[in-house]
């Protein structure tokens, strides 16, 4: 029974697929702010748990070349690819199957800003 | 110092064991969880499958009985409150399994089938935290247990997207079947990244040990 139990153990411990191990290709650093096409303001932000589940779920998207979330200011950073968008109905979906709610989103060519409702 | 973490774990009642409190994280992420206090060694793998419902495996050596049990957890976030500066969190959470005897010899009892239930809460922001959990066993012919545990914690510092979150922390748990119905412990917890560790000693001097890695 010992036996069993190890190698539950050990099935549980690499259960994980190789995929989701794999290094990330895309950008993931502060540098992308620099770059960044599109500015989302976000609320409920509190760790990096946080920053991760932001950044594994704008990742899956083509049309993203890197992302970044800083904690102090509350704001994802989107990068594109080239000739790539993201509609703003998109980006509110992606945030909140992440797990969190979109406040504002801007774009570095000005187009198409987003402010969300105050809650009443 | 007994009677002073005492008073602090009646304090957080009923405040919770947050290494289990996120037990959903974000849809096709995979997470490990494992738990070495004095009650237990757990080991909790789980696949989040959608934004609400995470589905693992957990194995839970409980330290007391002396038993082992295997078996399948499902994890539901019921409500988030996302908040410009904190966010809160209520999970209900479910388990099916068997028991099995860690003893050897005449003494050693059969397998049987086991399920436990269980609600979590939470509330943080960068600097302060507060979580709540409530836990029932039904451990077939192993015994019954229920569980309460509540944390209070703070950061010495906000710290930035991927450096090194640090935070101190007291967890206090009410057992009311346990002969020590009432204690508390003190917890470091690190976090950076996609990893988070705690260490810590409860009021009889037992360590503490948790870590978390989220892929």
């Amino acid at each position: 029974m010992k036996l069993l139990k190890a190698l539950m153990m050990a099935a549980c411990l690499t259960a994980a697929p190789a995929t989701v191990l794999a290094k990330d290709k895309k950008m993931n650093g502060p540098e992308v702010v620099e770059i960044a096409d599109i500015s989302v303001g976000l609320s409920g932000l509190v760790c990096d748990f946080c920053s991760l589940a932001l950044n594994k779920t704008f990742k899956k998207r083509d049309e993203v070349r890197g992302t970044y979330v800083d904690l102090d200011t509350k704001i994802l950073s989107v990068a594109l690819t080239a000739d790539n968008t993201l509609a703003n109905d998109v980006i509110i979906k992606l945030v909140k199957k992440a797990g969190y709610s979109v406040t504002s989103i801007s774009r570095k060519d000005g187009s198409d800003s987003y402010t969300a409702p105050e809650k009443s | 110092m007994r009677c002073f973490a005492i008073y602090l774990s009646i304090l957080a009642l009923p405040f919770a064991n947050s290494a289990e409190a996120r037990p959903v994280s974000y849809p096709d992420g995979w997470t490990v969880m494992l738990r070495n206090d004095v009650d237990q060694n757990s080991a909790h793998i789980h696949y989040t499958f959608d934004t609400q419902h995470s589905l693992g495996l957990r194995l839970r050596y409980d330290r007391d009985g002396d038993f082992t049990f295997a078996g399948a957890q499902l994890n539901r976030l019921i409500k988030r409150w996302n908040n410009p500066d904190s966010q809160a969190n209520l999970y209900g959470r479910f388990g099916l399994g068997q028991v099995f005897d860690d003893q050897s010899g005449p003494l050693k009892r059969d397998d049987d089938e086991a399920l436990f239930l269980g609600v979590s809460g939470d509330w943080e922001t960068r600097k302060y935290f507060i979580s709540a959990a409530a836990e029932h066993w039904e451990n077939g012919q192993y015994g019954d247990y229920s569980s309460f545990h509540g944390r209070l914690g703070v950061a010495p510092y906000v710290a930035n997207t991927g450096a090194l979150h640090t935070w101190f922390m007291v967890e206090g748990h009410h057992k009311p079947e346990s002969e020590d119905k009432l204690g508390a412990s003190a917890i470091l917890r690190f976090f950076k990244g996609p990893a988070l560790v705690e260490v810590g000693i409860d009021d009889g001097g037992e360590p503490l040990l948790n870590y978390i890695h989220r892929f």
